[in-house]
């Protein structure tokens, strides 16, 4: 596979976090072919055990999540890192911004969403975090 | 549990005292009443009692009375604080003597209508409720012996009162009564008056023993007609608070309010210290009694409440259909609810059951600490506020049901939405992907774009099969029967096929599949039965969050007699199962279980889907569960030699042909 993004080892892992298998391999290649480091999990205890190995730069998180759900996510990457890393909110459930700023996103997109925007949310949530 | 204790115990009690010692204060407005006196000193106590509470709570009064008690009374009012000159000049008092007064309103010798109403009429305004009027007039002439001009004056009094609201208290000299006459006077008065109040003491009179005699009957009369009146009022006030009460408790529709409401009720409307409301346990007639509403006992001191189903006063009540009372709970054991009252077993209880139809609820009690305290007028008063309990139980219930049904479809329809837009996701975010990829034209192979289509195409797949899983509830909603497209389909095929699918997709999962046979062919609707797999499969890892095994296994379970047999598949998971509670009702549409909601998607209506297309193919699917240890859920199918029930039948729609084979 050709990275495209030759910075993409200092940017960081992005984890994503998703329930729906199909949803987490569309986002991982998607954001795979813009040149970035992915790893997913399936619900919330496996997204924070993930975060502990990756020490993700960036969390791409779905708000309805089997066990620990995606604001219990946000409460343990916090603790975990000592600060939150940037999310982006993915979710088909209404009112996303009331969500988005429960766990403290700082973008979030409603389900269908456009590549455009969510590797556009990425790089920006990158750009933030440096 | 609702529960209230404004400290009013006993009250109930105490209050009927009360009316015995000062009955001017609980008269109610319109009474005309008379007081019958020997002395002065004793009238002049009772009229000071009447004039001085209406004053001070800022009532009109007007006294018609002899000069002499007009001062006396006035200085006794002067006496109990009451600044009669202030209320003299405010015109709050009014003052007028008898004797002159009388003279002005009789004519030809007899108290005429005409001159009364001229006179009386100009001082009262009609219908002037706070007004109360004291008058001596009736008591010159009974003094005088002249009982049929008395007689007629009253009953000027009580055609003027047709049109005034006030209160008119009058007396009667007791020594205006001789024997002989004695009877018919008492009958008139008895007949003008809304309550005689009795005089003094027969000890304190001196008279001789005739006269004595007489005033000893007429006192007796006077008593037991006071009793009576006063049963009356009460009973009137009674019905007038019930009435209060049935239109305050349909005006409830949370079950909780009602409840209280109906508990506060009982104890309010029989003047008793403790009303409780008992429903069945598990709205079953044949469970026990819960406590599920009390008032007047200490919320911290009140236990879980139970009463048993049979040897309980609530059973017998149930049981019997009606209101039933205890004297004595003491000589009654079983019956009483000696925790409602800390450290106070003894006392009476009543108990009337709540049914609406043909369901019974449970039962209205109220109980109190005194033995013997519920009268035969209790029983139906109770049995009334019980009706109204369950009236307004029933609407409580209702408002439920239909909040609840609006909830649950609004939440349906969100997590329809949801659940198509997921899929969705897929379908859009892969094909910008592709189109990227071929946009960017770099020489990469046709690999990723060959997944990520073949991954589309699965997602609009599942879009399609939840647009068909919706319409086909709809169906069933409607009460129509699923089309079934009828063809020969291999059972293992089918679940090795699905059983793959689903294992591309999760990593923590072992998805084994296991079966007794090369192939198990049934006739069914392909696309239905592999709906009712999918849904199971899906269920299966999406209930074990956490991972772990999920086996299918596929068999043929034969019938001794004949070729035919039954299909067996089974899908066995080591998740959050269900728990017991639940496992009823988990095939009932938008059920899901208790120990799920929230926190895993889900629409729940697969598996009431499922159960339809089972049952519809002439199967049956079914579950064993454990909360914690997993769930196991079994389809039977039919083998061979079976019609599907108003379905197309024949393999006219047969997609896999070469599959057919007949087992059994």
């Amino acid at each position: 596979l050709t990275l495209h993004s030759p910075a993409a080892e200092e940017e960081g892992t992005i984890l994503v976090i998703d329930d729906d298998p199909r949803t987490r391999q569309t986002i991982r290649w998607a954001l795979e072919y813009e040149g970035f480091v992915v790893d997913t999990a399936a619900d919330g205890k496996q997204g924070l055990e993930r975060a502990a190995i990756d020490r993700p730069a960036l969390v791409v998180l779905d708000m309805r999540l089997p066990v620990a759900d995606g604001a219990t996510v946000a409460d343990g990457l916090r603790e975990m890192q000592g600060r939150t890393p940037p999310i982006v909110l993915v979710t088909a459930d209404d009112h996303p911004e009331e969500k988005a700023r429960r766990v403290g996103a700082y973008a979030y997109l409603r389900k269908p969403f456009d590549l455009d925007d969510l590797v556009a949310a990425v790089r920006r949530g990158l750009s933030r975090a440096i | 549990m609702q529960l209230a204790n404004d400290g009013r115990r006993g009250e109930g009690l105490s209050q009927s005292q009360a009316t015995r010692e000062t009955p001017s204060e609980n008269l109610s407005e319109s009474a005309h009443f008379v007081q019958l006196y020997e002395t002065d000193h004793f009238l002049l106590d009772r009229v000071t009692q009447y004039i001085a509470v209406g004053l001070r709570s800022g009532d009109r009064a007007i006294v018609i009375a002899t000069p002499e008690h007009r001062v006396l009374l006035e200085n006794r009012l002067q006496h109990a604080d009451i600044d009669v000159l202030k209320a003299h000049t405010s015109g709050q008092y009014l003052a007028l003597d008898a004797a002159e007064t009388l003279t002005r309103i009789t004519a030809g010798g007899m108290p005429d209508p005409q001159g009364f109403r001229d006179l009386i009429g100009g001082i009262v305004s009609p219908n002037e409720p706070r007004l109360r009027i004291f008058g001596e007039m009736v008591a010159l002439l009974a003094g005088e012996g002249r009982h049929t001009e008395a007689l007629e004056l009253e009953r000027i009094w009580n055609d003027f009162r047709l049109e005034h609201a006030f209160s008119l208290m009058c007396a009667y000299p007791i020594r205006s009564f001789d024997g002989a006459a004695l009877s018919r006077v008492f009958d008139g008065m008895s007949e003008l008056h809304s309550q005689i109040l009795p005089c003094e003491n027969d000890a304190e009179l001196s008279r001789d023993e005739e006269g004595l005699s007489a005033i000893s009957r007429l006192q007796q009369r006077a008593r037991s007609l006071e009793a009576e009146i006063a049963r009356r009022e009460q009973a009137e006030q009674r019905m007038r608070k019930l009435q209060e009460i049935t239109g305050q408790l349909s005006g409830y529709l949370e079950t909780d309010q009602v409840l209280a409401s109906i508990a506060q009720s009982a104890a309010d409307l029989l003047q008793v210290p403790v009303g409780a409301v008992f429903l069945f346990e598990r709205r079953s007639a044949d469970s026990d009694f819960l406590l599920a509403a009390a008032h007047g006992i200490d919320e911290a001191q009140a236990p879980i409440l139970r009463l048993p189903r049979h040897a309980s006063l609530a059973g017998h009540a149930v049981d019997l259909g009606q209101t039933l009372v205890v004297d004595d709970v003491r000589q009654t054991p079983g019956t009483a609810l000696p925790q409602l009252l800390t450290g106070e077993t003894a006392g009476s209880e009543i108990a009337a059951p709540i049914t609406a139809g043909e369901e019974t609820f449970g039962v209205v009690k109220a109980f109190s600490p005194i033995v013997r305290r519920f009268g035969p007028d209790d029983a139906p008063l109770l049995s009334t506020l019980a009706a109204a309990a369950a009236v307004a139980l029933t609407n409580a219930r209702l408002y439920h049901k239909a909040q609840e049904a609006t909830r649950v479809r609004d939440e349906f329809l969100s997590t329809a939405a949801h659940d198509l837009k997921t899929p969705l996701a897929v379908v859009k975010g892969l094909s910008q992907l592709v189109i990227r990829r071929l946009g960017r034209g770099e020489g990469q192979g046709v690999e990723p774009q060959l997944r990520e289509l073949t991954m589309i195409d699965q997602a609009a797949t599942k879009m399609g099969q939840q647009i068909d899983d919706l319409l086909d509830l709809t169906r069933l909603q409607l009460g129509q029967r699923l089309e079934l497209r009828q063809s020969l389909v291999d059972l293992v095929e089918l679940a090795g096929r699905l059983v793959s699918e689903h294992q591309q997709l999760t990593d923590h999962h072992t998805i084994r599949v296991k079966a007794s046979l090369q192939e198990l062919v049934v006739s069914a609707d392909p696309l239905r039965l592999a709906r009712v797999l999918d849904n199971l499969l899906s269920n299966a890892v999406k209930f074990s969050p956490t991972g772990g095994e999920i086996f299918v296994s596929v068999d043929l379970q034969p019938e001794a007699h004949n070729d035919n047999g039954w299909a067996i598949i089974s899908v066995k998971d080591e998740g959050l199962g269900i728990p017991a509670t639940d496992l009823p009702f988990i095939f009932d549409r938008f059920q899901r279980a208790t120990n799920v909601n929230q926190r895993i998607g889900g629409t729940g209506i697969g598996l009431t889907s499922a159960r339809h297309i089972v049952e519809q193919h002439g199967g049956k699917i079914t579950v064993v569960s454990e909360e914690g240890e997993g769930s196991v859920f079994t389809v039977r199918l039919p083998v061979c030699g079976f019609q599907i029930d108003g379905a197309e039948t024949g393999l006219a729609g047969d997609t896999n042909p070469s599959n057919g084979r007949w087992q059994g």
